[in-house]
């Protein structure tokens, strides 16, 4: 490996060389390529495409029940229908489109801004990925059956144990964890090795881009997350259902809280897992509109860091209802109004970057802009429900529904319909539209303070969530009516923006590697990157080095193209295997069987096994003889 | 070796003190109730006050030693450790601030609330 000045980054066209990476990177074709791929492209676009298609599903239950809503005395869905879509809404959301969604960007994107070809352990990642798949279509086999969870996506005990929730409805959901969980875990995994171990030369700790600090904190918060609600999930819950353990079993001297501690213990770090990546996708939007490097980069840095750590100090807040000692619940107001800091100082960052540069208003642009608007909105609702009168004036009723949509779209949604416009040229090599981007943003904005600002109200007016109807008396029906209105808004702006995508990926102007004129180094790959990334693999001469003039960029040379090698790993898969896809295959078909009877973990671990060893038999990789 | 120690140590131990003194708290508190006696509760407060104060200072008396500068774009050993000391000083600052606004319910609330 030695580095050179000439020729500079991005320029160098060695046919031969090229030859050789496109050989060496190239995907199995037809079907066979579809099971075996483990780029990190492919794997990411999956991952986006799979989650928001999952978003769409959730976005259409949530539909059904806002018109089951709209009018007092609705005859249209019953109250068996109506538990089984909020709690399928509410764990499709958070499991199968939020988490996996940010999943899939920081795959997609991580290794390209760190100037490398690929994640660390990439067959790993195929796994993770038809992991989550198999995990969706379980829950949805279950829905479709009616046999979908109704317990609400935390399944709290005693409701969801075996006396209150007899039949397998809730334990589709527990199992349904597993995989997603199996997942996330993977991802982080690969996320860590990949930021820690295989970033550019030169891209020390304070070259690092925003957004690849933002999915390493919420890597490591997923490393230490998802173990407690797979203790929550398959052991207090799936054991207690199936084997007839007592963990939640108060007559037996068990205690259902223990269950609502340890779920939140995930549960709170779950929304920072999903609010984490949106902040960087935040950052490198508003560093690239703006064309400034972002702000108090180190505040921003350490502010991540922070939140990453006091993230697993609030879940308490969730129980200020069940009767803890106060003195002790008090402390949870404490820290859940620290955090509310560290995300201050982040906003305080990005309007000082905007300050700084000169704004170029992009669809991109509009979207953060929204999302500081509606974030802000549902951190000060956060504030109020951090302090405990008020919460346990309002526990359990719709000003919950809207707080937390307040934060999850307007923490997450948002950035993320920006971050699709901003990085759409880089995903397809085409240009959304943005006139109808803008129009995209604005249907969106007003569908959504529409739907979820008269839950506010609702909620102080008394109206509890998770009910299928009202009568009449309650006055509840306006509100309500508008709120509808509103998800209808929702509707239209999700048709407006798959139309302009899929429109634009035909014909969009052709965007070229670098169309916002973007520092970091996704920027220098070409659009949409070839399997390998980067012929040349680039070095960090700054924070920014597209912003550097082209004759001081440096790039490295002399990493083997003939293989599937990136700088710093191991060689990689000599041939694409088939081996992540078929132990998916076998441990999903054993955890689906243990839902039904425990006995099915034997095989299971049994095939999962036989799968590992297919997966880590030695092979000699492709062009090494022996 | 022993300056990258000093400055983990900076960094871990503001968080960890932390988490241990909340968790600490939150489990005394029903004993502190039983028996009536809040001094244990301030005694974690205090205790995990003086150990984050310290690693800031540590982080402190570290970034002293390299320079006084902040860390910037450049690479190498003194960059990160200007870096880590900074981030060591912020974080010990940042866990100080919630613990000391964790001890605000032993003054106001009595132990049996
Ligand atoms: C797209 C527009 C959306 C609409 C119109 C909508 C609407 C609703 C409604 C009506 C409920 C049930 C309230 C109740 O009866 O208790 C609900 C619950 C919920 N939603 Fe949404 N939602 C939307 C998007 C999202 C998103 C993007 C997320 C997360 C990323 C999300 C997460 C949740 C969760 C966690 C619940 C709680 C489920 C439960 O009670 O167990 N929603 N939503
Ligand atoms: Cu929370």
């Amino acid at each position: 490996m030695t580095p050179v000045t000439e020729p500079p980054l991005g320029e160098i066209d060695d046919e031969g060389e090229r030859r050789a990476l496109e050989r060496s990177w190239r995907r199995r074709p037809g079907i066979a390529g579809w099971f075996t791929v483990t780029t990190h492209q492919a794997l990411g676009k999956r991952y986006i495409v799979t989650a928001f298609v999952f978003l769409l599903i959730g976005g259409v239950e949530a539909l059904f029940m806002r018109l089951q809503l709209a009018r007092p005395d609705n005859p249209l869905i019953g109250p068996d229908k109506y538990n089984q879509l909020f709690t399928t809404h509410g764990t499709t959301m958070m499991f199968l489109f939020a988490v996996p969604m940010m999943e899939g960007m920081g795959v997609y994107l991580v290794p390209l801004m760190l100037g490398t070809r690929n994640v660390a352990f990439p067959r790993l990642n195929a796994f993770g990925y038809w992991m989550f798949l198999f995990g969706g279509i379980f829950l949805y086999a279950g829905f479709l059956t009616n046999t979908g969870p109704d317990a609400g996506w935390f399944a709290y005990t005693p409701l969801s144990g075996p006396q209150f929730s007899p039949g397998k409805r809730v334990d589709i959901w527990a199992q349904m964890i597993t995989f997603t969980e199996i997942s996330a875990l993977c991802v982080a995994t690969e996320l860590i090795a990949t930021i820690l171990k295989m970033r550019a030369p030169g891209m020390s700790l304070t070259r690092i881009p925003m957004f690849c600090w933002s999915m390493l904190v919420q890597s490591f918060m997923v490393v230490f997350a998802m173990p407690a609600v797979m203790v929550a999930s398959n052991i207090f819950l799936l054991l207690d259902r199936t084997v007839g353990t007592h963990f939640s079993n108060a007559a037996e001297g068990g205690d259902p809280l223990l269950y609502q501690h340890v779920f939140w213990f995930f549960g709170h770090p779950e929304v920072y897992i999903i609010f984490i990546p949106a902040l960087g996708m935040v950052s490198s939007i508003v560093e690239t509109h703006t064309r400034r490097a972002i702000f108090g980069y180190p505040a921003m840095v350490l502010s991540l860091v922070s939140t990453g750590f006091i993230g697993f100090g609030l879940w308490v807040h969730h129980m200020f209802a069940t009767g803890l000692p106060q003195i002790g619940e008090a402390y949870f107001t404490a820290a859940s109004m620290m955090i509310a800091v560290a995300s201050g100082v982040q906003i305080f960052c990005w309007i000082a970057t905007m300050w700084s540069g000169r704004v170029h208003m992009r669809t991109p642009m509009y979207f953060v802009l929204g999302f500081v608007f509606i974030f802000v909105l549902g951190g000060l609702t956060g504030v109020m429900l951090a302090a405990i009168p008020l919460d346990l004036q309002v526990h359990d009723t719709f000003f919950v529904v809207a707080h937390f949509h307040y934060v999850l779209i307007g923490g997450a949604l948002f950035p993320l319909f920006g971050a699709f416009y901003h990085w759409f040229p880089k995903f397809t090599g085409r240009m959304m539209n943005d006139a109808l981007g803008k129009i995209n943003f604005w249907i969106l904005f007003v569908g959504f303070n529409l739907t979820f600002f008269p839950m506010h109200i609702l909620g102080l007016k008394g109206m509890t969530r998770r009910i299928y109807t009202y009568p009449a008396e309650m006055g509840w029906g306006p509100a309500n009516a508008l709120a509808t209105v509103g998800a209808c808004i929702i509707l239209i702006g999700g048709i407006v923006f798959i139309a302009n995508a899929l429109a634009s990926r035909v014909h969009g102007e052709i965007a070229g590697p670098d169309p916002w004129d973007g520092g970091t180094l996704e920027w220098a790959a070409d659009s949409p990157p070839r399997n390998y990334n980067f012929v040349n693999l680039p070095v960090a001469t700054s924070r920014y080095p597209m912003w550097t003039p082209p004759e001081e960029r440096v790039v490295v040379t002399g990493v083997r193209h003939d293989r599937r090698e990136a700088l710093v790993t191991t060689l990689m898969d000599a041939e694409p295997p088939i081996w992540p896809f078929i132990t998916a295959l076998l441990l999903g078909l054993g955890l689906v069987g243990a839902t039904f009877r425990f006995s099915w973990y034997y095989p299971a671990f049994g095939a999962t096994g036989i799968g590992l060893i297919g997966w880590f038999w030695p092979r000699r990789p492709e062009g090494v003889r022996s | 070796m022993r300056r990258d120690a000093a400055l983990w140590a900076a960094i871990l131990a503001g968080p960890l003190v932390w988490f241990i003194s909340m968790q600490a708290n939150f489990a005394l508190a029903p004993w502190a109730c039983a028996l009536q006696w809040t001094p244990a509760l301030f005694g974690v407060s205090f205790v995990s006050l003086a150990i984050t104060a310290g690693s800031g200072l540590l982080a402190w008396s570290e970034w002293q030693k390299l320079g006084r500068e902040l860390p910037g774009e450049s690479g190498g050993a003194v960059a990160r450790g200007r870096a880590m000391a900074l981030g060591g000083m912020i974080l010990s600052a940042a866990s100080f601030l919630v613990i000391l606004a964790q001890t605000i319910p032993h003054v106001i609330l009595g132990a049996c609330e």
